[in-house]
C-alpha cells in the first residue's frame, strides 16, 4: 500500500520557500503564485497565494509531499490543516529583513507543536557574516523552548537545502531511536539542560496551547490536503468554496491553533 | 653503553595557560634537535629551570626560594616598568613572552648546564656537598662536564619553590600587561640555536602527543614570527583562554593580545567573541618561505568575510573563524584532549550552514544530534554515532572553541518523569529518502 508523508517548509513572504522545494522536487514545484499586491511587506513580482507543491517518489512507491505554506499571515488558517501529520518542517527566516524576528514569532507561535517535537529545522537565510546574528535566532527558539538545528543557508542551493533536510532526517531518527530504547522523551531529556529548564517553565508563550485535534480529524485534513496538491499538481482547480471542502476554515482553525 | 643525555627540567610557575603553552612549544623545537641537550617540562616536583613571574610582592619569597634551591634558574618573567633585582642563577625575560627571546634564554641555560655550580652571591651549594637522589640515571653529560662527575640529579631541598602556594599566584594585571619592557637582558647573543638549525617541518601530527595542546615551530625566522603549526596551536590556546574568560575565569572585558605578541595577527576580546585579524597577516604569509603555508591558512579563513584595508584589524565573528580552523586543523594541530568518561553535552547546533561540507561527513550529524539531546560519554558518543575519531575531535573541538560544549565529571540528575519518546513512524521514510537525496548515513 502506498503511503504518503509530508514535508512542510515555513517561514515568511519571500524567504525562499518555493526555491527549497523546487531543489530537492522531482517535479516542478507546482506554484499558486500570483502578483504580488504587497509590496509593502516584500517587493517582490509573484508571490504563493495558496501553498507550493513538491513531491518525492521512494522506489517504493510511497511519496513525500513537500508543501510550502503560504508565507503571508492572512493565510494562517491553512497552517494548522497542513501542520497536521507532517512528518517535520523545514522553517526558513530571512535576516535581511528589518525585523526578522517579529516574522519569526509568528511561525513559532503557530507551528510550535510540531517545533517542540523536535522535528524541524530554522534556516536562516542572508545571515550578516560579520555580526554573528545566528546566535539571535538560537536564543529566540531557546526562549520557546525550541531546540532544533539552526543553519545559516542559502536556499539557493541545493546542498544547503539538502543539509537542512539532512538535520531534520538526522533529528527524527534520534526521536526515534530514543523511543526504542526508552529514553524519556525530548521534552523530558531536555530538562537537564538550560534550554530544558527553560521548557519547564509554566509562563511560557505555550501554556495556552491547546490539545491537537483528534487521529480521525488529523487524518482527513491530511487527505484532504493531499487531495488539494494533487489536484494541483494535475492542472485541476482547487475546489469551489474553500480548500478543504465539508469544513469551514473557522472551526478548523479553533481546533489546532 | 648507549649515550642517553639526562634533560633539563623546566617548570613554569604562575604562568598562564598561554605562557605554559608556549614554553611547552618551544622545547619541542629544542628536543627535536638531534644529539642536544634534551628538556623535559615537569607539572609538579623539582625543576632544573624555573619560569616564573617577577612580581613585587613575591620577590621576598622568591629570594627565599632561590637560595632554597641554588642548583635551579629561575627565569623571571618581567613586564613593562618593572625592575627586578637579579640574583645569582636568575635571568629575565621580557613579558608577555617571546619566542625569539625565550630560545636565546634557553640556549643561555643549556651553556650554563649543569647548574650544580652557583657562584654570586646566593653561592651555596658546592659539588661536593650534593647529595644524590635515589634515582640515578645512566648518562652521558654535555661535554662541559667531567665525565668522571656520575650523572645525577641535584638534591631535592628541603623546601620547594612549588610548595609555596603563593608564588602560583599572580596578578591578572600582570599578565594584562603587555606594553614592552625597559629591562634589557644582560646576555650576550645566542649562539647556542641558530633559527636555520630549528627543523622546518616539525608536525605535531607526527608526534607521539599529537592530540595534545603542543606545537612545533617550523621556522622562527622572518620578522620574527612563528610559522604555520605554531601559529595555529598558539590561536587554539587563545580561543581556549577566551573561552576560559568567558566563563568566569577572568573578569570580563579584558582583550588577549595574543596574536600581537607573536608579531602577526590581532587581538582577541574577552565577553565579545570577537577575533581581530590583520590584513598585513595576509600579505605577509604570500611571502617566502611561508608562502606554502600561507596557502593553507587562506584556505582556513576562506569561510571568513573579506578584508577591507591594510593593515587594519578588522571584526571577525569568532563562532565562523572557529569553523574552518577547527575543521581543517585541530586534529593535526592540536586538538581537544578529553579524557574518556567525560560527560558531553551540547548546549545547542554548530551552524553546519558554514561549512556543509564537514557536516555531510558520516556521523557527524547525528553525534550532534544526540549530543544536543541527552548527556552522553565520549566513549558512548563514538558507538553510537559511529563517527571517525578525527570528525568527532573537529566536532567537539569547534563546539569547544564556540562554546556550546559543555562537560562534566558527573551524570546530571535525570528527571524523575520519564515519558516515553515521541514514536514518530517515520524512520522508515527517513532512510529511504537519504538513499534518493543521496544523503545516506546509515
Amino acid at each position: 500500500m502506498v503511503q504518503e508523508y509530508k514535508l512542510l517548509f515555513a517561514g515568511g513572504m519571500g524567504v525562499g520557500k518555493t526555491t527549497a522545494i523546487s531543489a530537492v522536487s522531482e517535479i516542478p514545484p507546482v506554484s499558486t503564485d500570483v502578483a504580488n499586491s504587497d509590496r509593502e511587506a516584500f517587493d517582490k513580482e509573484l508571490t504563493t497565494v495558496t501553498l507550493d507543491y513538491g513531491r518525492i517518489t521512494l522506489p517504493s512507491g510511497d511519496r513525500l509531499r513537500l508543501y510550502g505554506i503560504p508565507g503571508q499571515q492572512r493565510f494562517s488558517f491553512m497552517w494548522a490543516m497542513l501542520e497536521h501529520g507532517a512528518m517535520g518542517m523545514v522553517l526558513l527566516a530571512d535576516a535581511s529583513r528589518p525585523d526578522p524576528f517579529v516574522e519569526l514569532d509568528i511561525f513559532l507561535k503557530a507551528f510550535s507543536k510540531l517545533l517542540r517535537t523536535g522535528r524541524a529545522v530554522l534556516g536562516v537565510g542572508r545571515l550578516s557574516k560579520r555580526r554573528g546574528a545566528l546566535d539571535k535566532y538560537v536564543a529566540k527558539l531557546a526562549r520557546r523552548k525550541i531546540k532544533i538545528p539552526v543553519f545559516s543557508v542559502d536556499v539557493r542551493k541545493k546542498k544547503d537545502v539538502l543539509l537542512l533536510l539532512d538535520a531534520l532526517f538526522t533529528q527524527i531518527e534520534v526521536l526515534e531511536e530514543a523511543y526504542r530504547s526508552g529514553e524519556p522523551s525530548g521534552k523530558a531529556a531536555q530538562s537537564t539542560s538550560p534550554a530544558g529548564d527553560l521548557a519547564n517553565n509554566p509562563a511560557s508563550d505555550h501554556a495556552n496551547d491547546k490539545e491537537p485535534a483528534k487521529d480521525g480529524e488529523a487524518s482527513e485534513k491530511v487527505a484532504a490536503s493531499a487531495s488539494l496538491a494533487d489536484d494541483l499538481a494535475s492542472g485541476k482547480e482547487p475546489p469551489k468554496g474553500g480548500v478543504f471542502p465539508g469544513k469551514t476554515v473557522q472551526s478548523t482553525n479553533e481546533t489546532t491553533v | 653503553m648507549s649515550e642517553t643525555r639526562l634533560p633539563i627540567r623546566i617548570a613554569c610557575s604562575g604562568l598562564g595557560d598561554r605562557d605554559v603553552f608556549i614554553v611547552r612549544s618551544l622545547l619541542r623545537i629544542l628536543d627535536s634537535r638531534p644529539g642536544r641537550q634534551p628538556w623535559a617540562f615537569q607539572e609538579e616536583g623539582q625543576a632544573d629551570v624555573i619560569i616564573t613571574p617577577s612580581v613585587h610582592k613575591e620577590s621576598d619569597r622568591l629570594r627565599l626560594a632561590v637560595r632554597r634551591t641554588p642548583s635551579s634558574r629561575f627565569v623571571l618573567t618581567v613586564p613593562n616598568g618593572v625592575k627586578v633585582d637579579l640574583l645569582a642563577g636568575m635571568r629575565t625575560v621580557h613579558y608577555p613572552l617571546r619566542a625569539s627571546e625565550l630560545l636565546d634564554c634557553f640556549n643561555h641555560l643549556e651553556k650554563e648546564w649543569p647548574f650544580n655550580v652557583v657562584s654570586g652571591a646566593v653561592g651555596v651549594a658546592d659539588r661536593q656537598t650534593v647529595t644524590p637522589t635515589p634515582e640515578v640515571r645512566t648518562t652521558t653529560l654535555p661535554t662541559t662536564q667531567p665525565l668522571t662527575q656520575p650523572a645525577t640529579r641535584p638534591t631535592a631541598q628541603p623546601t620547594s619553590v612549588w610548595a609555596d602556594p603563593r608564588l602560583s599566584q599572580v596578578s591578572p594585571d600582570m599578565r594584562a600587561s603587555h606594553a614592552p619592557t625597559d629591562l634589557r637582558l644582560s646576555q650576550t647573543p645566542s649562539s647556542g640555536l641558530h633559527p636555520s638549525q630549528i627543523p622546518t617541518d616539525l608536525r605535531l601530527s607526527q608526534l607521539p602527543e599529537g592530540r595534545v595542546l603542543t606545537v612545533g615551530v617550523t621556522h622562527a625566522t622572518g620578522r620574527g614570527v612563528l610559522s604555520h603549526p605554531a601559529t595555529i596551536g598558539t590561536l587554539m590556546q587563545a580561543l581556549r583562554s577566551l573561552r576560559s574568560s568567558q566563563e568566569g575565569e577572568r573578569p570580563q572585558g579584558r582583550s588577549i593580545d595574543v596574536f600581537d605578541q607573536l608579531g602577526w595577527v590581532g587581538r582577541l576580546y574577552n565577553g565579545r567573541r570577537k577575533i581581530y585579524a590583520s590584513r598585513r597577516f595576509m600579505l605577509d604569509r604570500s611571502t617566502e618561505p611561508l608562502g606554502g603555508r600561507a596557502f593553507q591558512w587562506k584556505f582556513a579563513l576562506s569561510g571568513l568575510p573579506p578584508l577591507t584595508k591594510n593593515d587594519a584589524l578588522i571584526e571577525i565573528d569568532l563562532d565562523l573563524f572557529a569553523w574552518p580552523f577547527s575543521t581543517r586543523f585541530c586534529y593535526d594541530f592540536a586538538s581537544l584532549d578529553l579524557p574518556i568518561n567525560a560527560l558531553l553535552h551540547l548546549r545547542r547546533w554548530p551552524d553546519f550552514g558554514v561549512q556543509p561540507e564537514f557536516s555531510s561527513r558520516s556521523g557527524v550529524m547525528l553525534a550532534t544530534a544526540l549530543l544536543t539531546r541527552q548527556t552522553l560519554s565520549l566513549a558512548a558518543l563514538r558507538r553510537e554515532s559511529e563517527t571517525s575519531e578525527a570528525d568527532l575531535a573537529r566536532l567537539l573541538s569547534v563546539c569547544w572553541l564556540s562554546g556550546w560544549l559543555r562537560c562534566e565529571r558527573q551524570m546530571p540528575k535525570t528527571s524523575s518523569q520519564k515519558t516515553p519518546a515521541e514514536k514518530t513512524g517515520f524512520s522508515g521514510i527517513v532512510r529511504s529518502l537519504r538513499k534518493v537525496l543521496g544523503l545516506s548515513r546509515r
